[in-house]
């Protein structure tokens, strides 16, 4: 529906103090000519087809010295008008920035919390007496252990690799821990070389058995499950490397 | 009388506001992308295998955590563009420059996603720190792109700098805002240095997570809040600023050596056990006071408001911010505590609450007042009958996300850490436990509703205030 005009009422006065005939309908109101307090603005809308309607403003008035603060505090829910409160605060006693203080210090400040952050960067770098870094600043990559990949051809330890990659899980004695991790002493299924180096290469999905098929070679794998398939009491025979191959 | 009317254009939007509802856009489609990739891990919660070669979990992971991180820093600074010619008076100084390191961050946040979703890792050598994954967590972006972000903050701080030195005059919310954003861009290359020893790279890596989020963010937010109040509720100046230095003077006063709540088990020295314990037990303490600032206002204006979607957003972002980043992280910030329950999901469930409430409460209160001065003409109040829907279903979702990982974290800590002890078993223990495994579902399920949540408020976003013609 078309605004015909609006009309602003201050404070239940007779007349207007302002009449709005054209959009954009804004009120610019200046505080410091008001009286200090609470004041009431009603704001009267008149459509084209002759209808009216009413909007209600209250808002407050502050002085403090001669600084004039005024702020719409309640806002009616549907208004046709903006009104805007002319800042005396900014106006009338303008806080001019010092560029020392919002210029020149933010850039210090920023160059010092950097500067602290790279500097302690640096001092931990150094190395500390006794410390692990004591030997020239460097760490040392770990030693490989004996008998490492080079001689894998020849002896595989079968019982190394299995406490390595599997008796956290299913214990040094292979007795497991049912029913997450079930014992391999004494296991009826290890009996099926196929069924056994399929899960040790490709591990059981949806259970915790992980695949280990890229990790072990094939005469490692072939080694291990040896080891599993003898050990504990378990007497289901050696595979072979070539078995595992297959099985790739 | 029809409570719908022409209303007529009021003024241009200043440049600057312009290049804010850029920022807001790229915010609201990132979150998208975080949601995406939330969901996704929610689903390997359950089923591990699912793209386990292709997209791992800490992929996944690195990706909903680091656009989390993104495009609510993005909608933040958003917000201060949006705000900033209306405080001043005046364009922005620099816009130009603005736009420039914009666009280049967008093409620069493009190429990191797809570096990590395709790239994923390197090896540990220097050409993966300056162009693959710098390793740290949650701030894994490459170092290339570590020192485009510096410069971004670098060149947003010249901009508000520079605009409040032309306007000559300065208020209270601005000096705030300068010194906070120093702080924003200084500590953020503290997360670029590479030292072997591992406590002082976790000394220094805290400086970003903690006094990034904890401190400057906070501060950085209280201004926004207190730009959006005035607008939405007509708060006086002289009010809001009032409030903000008490908060500033607070997060700041508990926030620094709150810190030590982070150095407690790291190889830093003890006394951090004392200091930390200490200081972040009075963390919460500047939440409570933005809580009862934001209900003394709405309940003064008797949630009379110019933006209902905003002012609701606002409300919430107070409360988040008090339960998820105040109680959640109380509740495990006691050395006695988080002796047993530190790295445990009730991490996650605190991180998932907190910053839920605190900054994206936060932008979506910024995001609506933008939307609103969009829209011609102008509607007011702003309402529609589909923000509350995605309102409600987003924080009933997020509460249902961080109570699945409160209570498996309470698994892990009680279970796992304090009545087993560590050990192996006791992992396993609390893993198959109920508490823990049952919690995987829920949270899937509460990813869709979130996921719904999301979708309906992106369609608000783009119908709100569409009025046909009356």
């Amino acid at each position: 529906m078309d605004i015909n005009r609006v009309e602003v009422y201050l404070d239940n006065q007779d007349e207007p103090i302002a009449v709005l005939d054209q959009p954009p309908f804004v009120l610019e109101l200046d505080p410091s000519k008001l009286e200090v307090g609470t004041h009431y603005l009603i704001a009267v809308v008149h459509y084209q087809d002759g209808s009216m309607d009413h909007h209600e403003y209250v808002f407050d008035v502050e002085r403090k010295g001669a600084i004039y603060a005024g702020h719409v505090s309640r806002a009616p829910v549907t208004t046709p008008i903006e009104v805007r409160m002319v800042d005396r605060v900014e106006i009338e006693s303008p806080v001019k920035p010092d560029f020392v203080r919002y210029g020149l210090l933010p850039l210090v400040l920023f160059l010092i919390l950097a500067g602290t952050a790279a500097w302690l960067a640096v001092v931990g770098e150094k190395p500390v007496p006794g410390g692990v870094l004591a030997a020239g600043g460097k760490v040392e990559a770990p030693k490989a252990p004996a008998g490492g990949a080079g001689a894998a051809a020849a002896t595989v330890d079968g019982k190394a690799l299995y406490e390595k990659h599997c008796a956290s899980c299913h214990q040094a004695n292979g007795q497991g821990m049912p029913p997450t991790f079930p014992a391999l002493a004494g296991n009826d299924r290890l009996a099926d070389a196929e069924y056994v180096i399929d899960v040790v290469l490709h591990g059981k999905p949806g259970t915790a058995m992980p695949p280990f098929g890229n990790t072990l070679s094939d005469e490692e794998a072939a080694a291990l499950i040896s080891y599993i398939r003898t050990a504990w009491g378990n007497d289901y025979g050696p595979v072979t490397a070539d078995e595992v191959a297959r099985l790739r | 009388m029809a409570t719908s009317f022409a209303r007529p254009k009021i003024g241009e939007l200043y440049e600057s506001q312009k290049l804010a509802l850029w920022y807001f856009a790229v915010a609201i489609l990132l979150f998208g992308l975080q949601i995406t990739f939330g969901l996704l891990m929610a689903y390997q919660y359950i089923n591990p295998d699912f793209m386990l070669e292709s997209l791992p979990f800490m992929t996944n992971r690195t990706i909903h955590v680091n656009t989390m991180i993104v495009w609510l820093l993005v909608g933040l600074m958003g917000g201060v563009y949006w705000f900033l010619p209306l405080e001043t008076g005046r364009e922005v100084v620099g816009i130009k420059l603005a736009k420039l390191i914009w666009w280049v961050i967008v093409a620069g946040v493009t190429v990191v996603v797809l570096v990590y979703l395709f790239v994923q890792i390197g090896p540990g050598n220097a050409f993966t720190l300056w162009f693959i994954n710098e390793g740290r967590e949650y701030v894994e972006a490459p170092r290339w792109a570590d020192l485009a972000i510096v410069l971004w903050v670098a060149i947003f701080l010249f901009n508000v700098i520079a605009t409040t030195l032309a306007a000559r005059r300065v208020t209270g919310l601005l000096g705030v805002l300068i010194f906070d954003l120093v702080a924003l861009g200084a500590l953020y290359t503290a997360g670029m240095h590479y030292t072997v020893n591992v406590t002082m790279d976790q000394y220094l890596w805290w400086w970003v997570v903690h006094l990034w989020v904890e401190a400057t963010w906070e501060v950085l937010v209280g201004v926004l809040m207190a730009w959006s109040l005035m607008y939405l509720l007509g708060t006086p100046r002289k009010l809001v600023e009032t409030w903000l230095f008490l908060e500033v003077a607070l997060v700041f006063g508990t926030g620094i050596l709150g810190l030590g709540h982070h150095y407690f088990w790291i190889g830093t020295p003890e006394y951090w056990i004392g200091l930390g314990g200490f200081f972040s037990a009075l963390e919460p303490l500047p939440l409570v006071a933005m809580v009862i600032h934001a209900l003394y206002d709405s309940g003064a204006h008797r949630l009379q408001t110019v933006n209902r979607p905003a002012l609701f957003w606002a409300i919430a972002q107070a409360f988040g911010n008090f339960i998820g980043a105040g109680m959640w992280g109380f509740m495990q910030t006691l050395p006695q505590i988080n002796m047993y329950s530190h790295g445990t999901q009730l991490a996650a469930a605190h991180g998932h609450m907190a910053f839920f409430g605190a900054y994206l409460g936060t932008v979506m209160t910024l995001i609506y007042i933008a939307v609103q001065n969009v829209r011609r003409p102008i509607m007011i109040p702003l309402d529609s009958k589909w923000w509350s829907w995605a309102y409600v279903l987003m924080i009933v979702s997020i509460v249902g996300i961080a109570g699945s990982f409160t209570i498996s974290g309470f698994s892990q800590t009680m279970i796992e850490r304090a009545e087993l002890g560590s050990t192996w078993n006791a992992f396993i223990q609390s893993y198959t436990h109920p508490w823990y495994a049952n919690t995987h579902g829920w949270r899937y399920f509460f990813a869709w509703t979130f996921t719904i949540g999301y979708l309906i408020l992106v369609y608000d976003l783009l119908t709100i205030g569409k009025r046909r013609s009356a």
